[in-house]
């Protein structure tokens, strides 16, 4: 006969041993019928304390992950769809954030998700609300200058000196116009525009090269970063080769001095 | 009501006329660079000419011109009437140009090393040799000049007289007297961080010829704005003028790209930094110490120039160690001074060099 030994072990889970057991009670005995019913009851309890556990378990890497992520998540999402953000502009660093916090560690042979496409979007993003956000700071150095040009008109009509031609009326929309296009490129607003600019511009075009390295390689053609890696190597040698020459000459000098010092000046000549 | 009307058929009319002129040009009627010149070295993409004219020579030591390596030297030889390079020799110089040539990807990784202790001093060299002579006359031109400065430290022996024209020497001189339409380019440059300058180069490798040309259009808004409306119906009145202004655009066009490193050092160290002011700028290892600049030195400088505020080039007094220091203001813009059909510089850089 098969005798099932159960042990619960709640910390541990449920642990079966089974063994022959010629000497056990035979079915239909009171003793026996009560000592299944108590292995039934264990066997339910240690299942029901199973599937607690792993619910705990789910539970407990759900809320990891809400907080490690989907916390973070949310809120760089909510972020990025702000109004004030697109205002601003710069989504790149937000936009790496949530790359950030959607990444998983490596793994050798499963194949990365790749998240690049995010740099991409981003750095288009940044671009084109840059873009905005220059013309948006432009456009009411247009209406100033607009409205110095009527006050200037309407303080010489005043003064009994006013436009008398199409001619003239130009040439002080070109002297106003002039005047606030220059103070608005020295000023503190236009400089940190073009900085933020100039950033977006390198990085959109970094984020643009990956894409073109991707298909560079999918072609099996050179990348700008292998031919670049390639320059470099080739200035290295142009120097090297230069600096052979200078002590070819340097030599060929001190052995022609040392031989006939007329001949320093034609030696000193050689590149 | 009338004169405003009589004016706007007058425009018209000037319009008509300019577009009249442009019809007859074709691109290849519109030439710069026609001094005749032959090409006496070659590496790497840059080129020493020598100009090719017969005149009597008041000068005996040649000249090396070296321009900026953000245009192309043949501004300098615009046309005929209007050569800086012509007006040289005819003065009495034998003049040789440096000419950088359009610098390709692969010249990326070239900095300042490489412009003067390479290139540069290969060219000397090569004059030397040719003539038969232990130095040169160097002139050096906005950043060509900066380029001429730091050679002639480096290697004082190979220069007989340095003559610099509208070069920068100390980069933050705006500072002390500042003009609205004067140092943009400092302006914009300190508004930038060093890891914005190294961003843009590891973006580009080379700095764009069009990102200068968008540099310059930023310094002087209005003429870029008005300049294909108003000052080409202007200059398109009569043929003469229109080639003017159109070899100018086709010098204008021609915008090489800058070597990356170099950039990095121009921007960075010179623009931000001031080293070369504060005696602190390193080349190849080797510190530029401007006192060890001795040989004559004449330095000309425009009190008008929007692009080189004039006390950023009179601060070179201060620095080089030279006994024999001459300043030469000279009216006119930055580009002006060098394509004006006055013959005067030319004159006055061939009579301080015929006294040195």
């Amino acid at each position: 006969m098969r005798h099932i030994e159960i042990a619960v072990n709640l910390s541990d889970g449920l642990v079966m041993n089974s063994s022959e057991d010629p000497s056990a009670d035979p079915p239909g005995d009171a003793g026996g019928l009560a000592s299944l019913t108590a292995i039934y009851l264990q066997q339910t309890a240690n299942l029901s304390n199973a599937l607690l556990d792993m619910w705990s378990a789910w539970a407990q890497a759900a809320d990891v992950a809400s907080r490690q992520r989907g916390l973070a998540a949310g809120k760089s999402l909510s972020r990025l769809f702000a109004p004030e953000a697109w205002k601003a502009g710069e989504f790149g660093p937000l936009l790496e954030e949530l790359r950030q916090t959607l990444s998983l560690p490596q793994l050798a042979d499963v194949p990365n998700l790749n998240l690049s496409a995010i740099d991409t979007l981003a750095a288009t993003a940044d671009l084109i609300a840059l873009l905005q956000q220059y013309m948006s700071i432009s456009l009411p150095l247009w209406l100033s200058a607009t409205r110095q040009f009527q006050a200037e008109i309407t303080t010489r009509a005043k003064q009994g000196n006013g436009v008398q031609s199409p001619g003239e009326a130009l040439d002080l929309w070109n002297g106003i116009v002039d005047r606030a296009l220059m103070e608005f490129n020295r000023s503190g607003e236009f400089a940190k525009l073009q900085q933020r600019l100039l950033r977006a511009s390198a990085q959109y075009r970094l984020e643009l090269r990956k894409l073109g390295e991707r298909g560079a390689r999918l072609f099996d053609m050179p990348t700008r970063a292998e031919m670049t890696d390639v320059y470099r190597r080739m200035h290295d040698m142009q120097r090297e080769v230069q600096k052979l020459r200078r002590e070819l000459s340097a030599l060929r000098h001190s052995k022609a001095t040392s031989a006939d010092p007329t001949q320093s000046e034609v030696c000193a000549g050689e590149s | 009501m009338t004169a405003g009307l009589t004016e706007l058929i007058d425009l018209s009319k000037r319009v008509a006329n300019a577009a009249g002129q442009l019809a007859r040009l074709r691109e290849t009627d519109v030439e710069i660079a026609q001094t005749p010149r032959e090409e006496i070295h070659r590496i790497a993409g840059r080129t020493l000419y020598r100009i090719a004219m017969d005149h009597s020579r008041r000068v005996q030591t040649p000249v090396l011109v070296s321009y900026a390596m953000v245009g192309r030297w043949n501004v300098l030889d615009l046309q005929d009437d209007r050569s800086f390079v012509r007006n040289l020799v005819e003065a009495g110089c034998d003049v040789y140009v440096m000419d950088w040539g359009h610098p390709t990807p692969a010249d990326q990784f070239d900095d300042f090393g490489d412009l003067v202790n390479s290139y540069m001093d290969a060219f000397v060299d090569v004059i030397r040799e040719r003539h038969g002579i232990p130095s040169i006359n160097l002139l050096g031109i906005c950043q060509g000049g900066v380029l001429s400065l730091c050679y002639a430290a480096l290697h004082p022996d190979s220069v007989r007289n340095l003559i610099t024209v509208v070069t920068p020497v100390d980069f933050h001189a705006d500072q002390a007297d500042e003009r609205i339409e004067t140092g943009f380019m400092n302006v914009w440059t300190r508004g930038l961080s060093p890891a914005d300058i190294d961003l843009l180069i590891q973006a580009m490798g080379n700095i764009p010829g069009e990102v200068g040309g968008t540099m310059f259009s930023l310094m002087t808004p209005f003429r870029t704005l008005t300049k294909y409306n108003l000052t080409l119906i202007q200059a398109g009145q009569d043929r003469d003028t229109l080639m003017n202004f159109l070899r100018m655009e086709k010098w204008l066009a021609d915008r090489p790209d800058h070597p990356g490193a170099a950039a990095q050092q121009w921007l960075k160290e010179l623009y931000q930094d001031n080293k070369l002011f504060r005696g602190e700028l390193v080349i190849d290892g080797r510190l530029v110490d401007l006192s060890a600049v001795v040989m004559p030195v004449l330095n000309i400088y425009s009190e008008t120039d929007t692009i080189i505020h004039p006390l950023a080039s009179k601060a070179m007094r201060s620095r080089v160690g030279s006994k024999n220091y001459t300043e030469l203001p000279v009216s006119g813009g930055h580009i002006g001074i060098l394509v004006a059909r006055s013959k005067t510089l030319g004159d006055s850089i061939a009579t301080w060099l015929a006294q040195h």
